[in-house]
């Protein structure tokens, strides 16, 4: 038995979208099995899933607020990725936005939501991408590796997290006369500082507006703008970048700054909309889960829009069946480990033929 | 249709015949590549395939090779009717190829890229494969070092491992998709001797090429295509070079360019004691001057890899001079950047077409402006206009002859010849001050050919400086004022190409001649 394996010339685009969608349901059929390992219908399960996230109002807004920082963070990563850079690290950047709105928030505690809000905004979008230059600066002046670079600039923010609220940014308490320092996490932020929500929901609007606009921004700057086209240049043919003048230094960080600064928002968004103050499991991966969505989606709204928003629902539907099937916390987790795989590999499929032959 | 051309004295019986191809139909998104076409292949023959650039050439034989799979027609191996569904099912039918471009694995040896895939053994394919390197060079004089790097390797010997790759599985009908465009003279003489003692033994050859000498040389028939047709299939000793190029393009073609003397102005290019070294970190460039001036096409002759490629690309900006210095209208431009050294006034047709020249996912019109989108018209603001850019495109595609689908379609599915039109396209559609062209007509069909030296010569007269680097000494020497020949990083003379002799030439040009100082021509 043989294996051949050969380069696609043309990719037919409804191939395309055929494999995603398949390498999807080969996920949802792969982690299904372990379900059934743990001894609950896989079927059940899903339809739990599917009616928690989508079946109810409730299941409804909370999908959409899992699906903000999501957005944000898969269209930076889509636009980005373009380029051939491999940012993993949204994750890190998307904690230093959120660490910044908290800076701002705690130095000006009286100043009135109008003027805190955007320069939340605006300082967390400029502390991510500050965080991302770095990588993009290595990889164009000495190689470095983005893939690692991203990845362990982001433990190294995490851990520089933890030591903030473990210490120095720790709440003082009052009990009475008493002040003392308690549990690991920081005080929570004055109210002036907290994003708008839509009536009863969780649903933080500024946030859910930026992240449309990013999600259509990236298209419109990729396809219509003489920097994204510098982008496609650089992805597709590095060397010819450099013979047609393009800087690959110039080009990547641009692409870093935006990726970087919108996973910040995304940071900024999650601390001073839903949580408005640290503990240590702030984070809960949207800095990777966005790295699927990306791929999903593309640098197309209307697919990072689907891709985000079921990927949303798979969040919360996600929560429900742990508490339902008494299922272990690991479970979406696994399910996005599996996504990712698959479509890591239909990609492949799609721009390989693979024969077997005896 | 077209049938009755190819019909041509079928003496050999149906079962002799190795290959035959009938009545094939391919279309492509807005392109009928191959439209009926019949194809016939004997034993012991060296079969031509002429056409002009888009023809169809490659598409056929992608077909016969398993590439593509025909939406028409049928096809017989040894009188036997055949599906031909994957290179696999060719191999297995004894048919080989040589890509247009290599499809070697830069990184891997050459044993371990014949071993890619196709090892007969899995345990340990290499020893089997290096004793069997040795059966072919004996045979057919097919010597390549197995453990050598493909890196490390010219474009003559990365063909030699695409030869033996083919012939490792017993091809007998070998498909060569221009090998030639590629090769040196004396490397172009090796794979002829090969060829013939191939076709001595019996196999079968086709072979794709666009200089027409070649086929008087080494072809005993010929089938000429256009635009998805076959005109007809003659034999080499009954036909002429000017009714070959008459069938392929539809019109007389002039094999003489008429060179207009032209008053040399001032210097544009100026290169003093310039050095370089090459990818692998040794001197390439060692100490070279020269000047070419407005009016001017300075000719670079050299057998490949003595410093030419290194040459072009430390004059544009893409290698770090060492020492020395390049001026361009008096201005040093010495290890700037590609894009400052292009905004002088230099436009540049790379020797590595895929690599330097094109962005093959974006579309034809978006790799048009690749060296001009950040100026006006086609950046307004931040934005890219591109009403402008498809506006200009079409322009560029009628006026350049680019066969292409539309201007959207994305520049990798051009034909080979049509993706250097698009390069000649973008550099010389200007008014450029130095034009330095290595290879300029590779790959080029004889009407494109004649097209972009009447373009160079036009430049020429219009002012322009030409530094023309070519292995094709035919070319260098019809076209330039003056020939510089490099050997060994050097230049060793400069000469007038009506005062030389080809002799002297090519004496330099293997290091056994050298001129002094005052005998250079200035
Ligand atoms: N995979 C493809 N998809 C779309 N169009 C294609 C594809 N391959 C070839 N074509 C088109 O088919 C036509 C014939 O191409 P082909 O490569 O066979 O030409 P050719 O005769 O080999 O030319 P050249 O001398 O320039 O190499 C061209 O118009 C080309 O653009
Ligand atoms: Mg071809």
């Amino acid at each position: 038995m043989r294996v051949i394996v050969r380069k696609r010339v043309v990719v037919p685009r409804r191939f395309a979208l055929a494999v995603r969608i398949g390498s999807v349901v080969l996920a949802l059929l792969a982690v299904a099995v372990i379900f059934y390992a743990y001894g609950v219908n896989p079927l059940d399960v899903y339809r739990s899933i599917f009616f928690n996230a989508f079946g109810t109002k409730v299941g409804l807004t909370e999908t959409i607020v899992r699906m903000m920082p999501l957005l944000l963070v898969s269209a930076g990563l889509a636009l980005v990725f373009k380029t051939g850079f491999w940012n993993i690290g949204a994750e890190g950047q998307l904690l230093v936005g959120a660490m910044a709105a908290y800076v701002v928030a705690r130095t000006f505690p009286d100043a009135s939501s109008i003027a805190l809000i955007p320069s939340m905004f605006l300082v967390g979008f400029a502390a991510g991408a500050a965080w991302g230059i770095p990588p993009a600066v290595l990889k164009a002046k000495l190689n470095v590796n983005d893939v690692i670079s991203t990845l362990m600039l982001y433990y190294v923010i995490y851990w520089v997290f933890q030591h903030l609220i473990h210490g120095p940014w720790k709440a003082r308490e009052r009990v009475g006369q008493l002040t003392y320092g308690g549990f690991a996490h920081t005080e929570i932020i004055s109210k002036n500082a907290w994003l708008p929500v839509i009536g009863e929901t969780r649903i933080h609007w500024p946030t859910l507006i930026l992240s449309i606009l990013a999600a259509v921004g990236v298209y419109v700057f990729l396809n219509y703008t003489t920097a994204g086209y510098e982008m496609k240049v650089v992805g597709d043919n590095p060397e010819a970048a450099r013979a047609a003048g393009i800087s690959y230094l110039r080009t990547v960080t641009l692409a870093m700054i935006i990726s970087g600064g919108l996973a910040g928002l995304a940071g900024v968004g999650e601390f001073a909309g839903i949580q408005h103050r640290f503990t240590p499991e702030f984070l809960s991966g949207y800095g990777f889960t966005g790295i699927i969505t990306a791929w999903l989606g593309g640098v197309n709204p209307i697919g990072l829009l689907i891709a985000n928003f079921l990927f949303g629902g798979l969040l919360v539907g996600g929560q429900y069946i742990m508490i339902d099937y008494k299922l272990p916390i690991g479970v979406v987790d696994m399910f996005n480990g599996a996504v990712l795989f698959f479509v890591l590999a239909g990609d492949f499929l799609l721009r390989y033929r693979i024969q077997l032959r005896r | 249709m077209a049938s009755e051309a190819t019909a041509v004295a079928s003496e050999p019986r149906e079962t002799d015949l190795l290959v035959k191809m009938v009545s094939i139909v391919k279309r492509f998104p807005g392109v009928l590549a191959n439209d009926h076409v019949n194809f016939e292949l004997r034993p012991g023959e060296v079969h031509a395939l002429l056409g002009e650039n888009g023809a169809g050439k490659t598409t056929l034989m992608n077909i016969l090779y398993g590439i593509y799979y025909p939406d028409g027609g049928e096809i017989y191996v040894r009188g036997r009717r055949v599906e031909i569904r994957s290179p696999r099912d060719a191999m297995s039918l004894g048919i080989g190829m040589v890509h247009q471009h290599f499809m070697l694995v830069d990184r891997h040896t050459v044993a371990e890229n014949i071993a890619l895939g196709y090892a007969e053994s899995l345990l340990n394919p290499l020893k089997e494969i290096k004793e069997r390197l040795r059966e072919f060079a004996e045979k057919y004089g097919l010597k390549v070092d197995p453990d050598a790097y493909i890196w490390q390797l010219s474009a003559g010997e990365q063909q030699r491992v695409e030869i033996i790759k083919a012939l490792y599985h017993g091809a007998d009908i070998l498909i060569l998709d221009e090998p030639t465009s590629v090769l040196t003279p004396q490397e172009t003489r090796e794979l002829f001797k090969i060829i013939k003692r191939m076709r001595d033994e019996g196999k079968g050859i086709i072979f794709i090429t666009h200089k027409l000498d070649e086929v008087f040389e080494v072809a005993d028939r010929v089938t000429v295509m256009r635009r998805g047709k076959v005109v007809g299939t003659l034999k080499a000793s009954e036909t002429t070079k000017e009714e070959l190029a008459r069938m392929m393009v539809g019109r007389e073609v002039l094999f003489r360019l008429e060179k207009e003397r032209v008053s040399r102005g001032k210097p544009v290019l100026e290169v003093e004691n310039l050095h370089a070294l090459n990818d692998r970190g040794l001197p390439a460039v060692r100490g070279v001057s020269f000047r070419v001036h407005e009016g001017e096409i300075f000719g670079i002759a050299g057998v490949a890899g003595n410093g030419q490629r290194e040459l072009a690309e430390v004059v544009v900006g893409l290698r770090k001079a060492t020492a020395g210095r390049v001026l361009i209208d008096g201005v040093d431009v010495t290890n700037k950047s590609p894009r400052f050294i292009a905004s002088r006034g230099v436009a540049h047709i790379p020797e590595e077409r895929l690599r330097h020249g094109i962005v093959p996912n974006l579309s034809v019109a978006e790799n048009l402006i690749l060296k001009d989108y950040y100026k006006e018209p086609y950046r307004r603001g931040l934005l890219l206009d591109h009403s402008k850019v498809i506006e200009d495109a079409e322009r560029l595609i009628n006026k350049f002859d680019i066969v292409t689908p539309s201007p959207l379609t994305p520049a990798k599915l051009l034909s080979g010849g049509n993706i250097q039109r698009l390069i000649c396209a973008r550099e010389l559609h200007k008014e450029p001050r130095l034009i330095v062209a290595a290879h300029p007509t590779y790959g080029l069909d004889v009407g494109a050919t004649e097209y972009i030296r009447r373009i160079l010569l036009e430049q020429r007269k219009r002012g322009a400086a030409v530094l023309l680097i070519s292995e094709d000494l035919e070319e260098v020497l019809q076209l330039s004022d003056r020939v510089g020949v490099m050997f060994n990083g050097e230049i060793v003379g400069i000469v007038r190409p009506e005062e030389a002799s080809i002799e002297e030439i090519g004496l330099m040009m293997a290091g056994a001649r050298r001129l002094a100082r005052e005998e250079m021509a200035s």
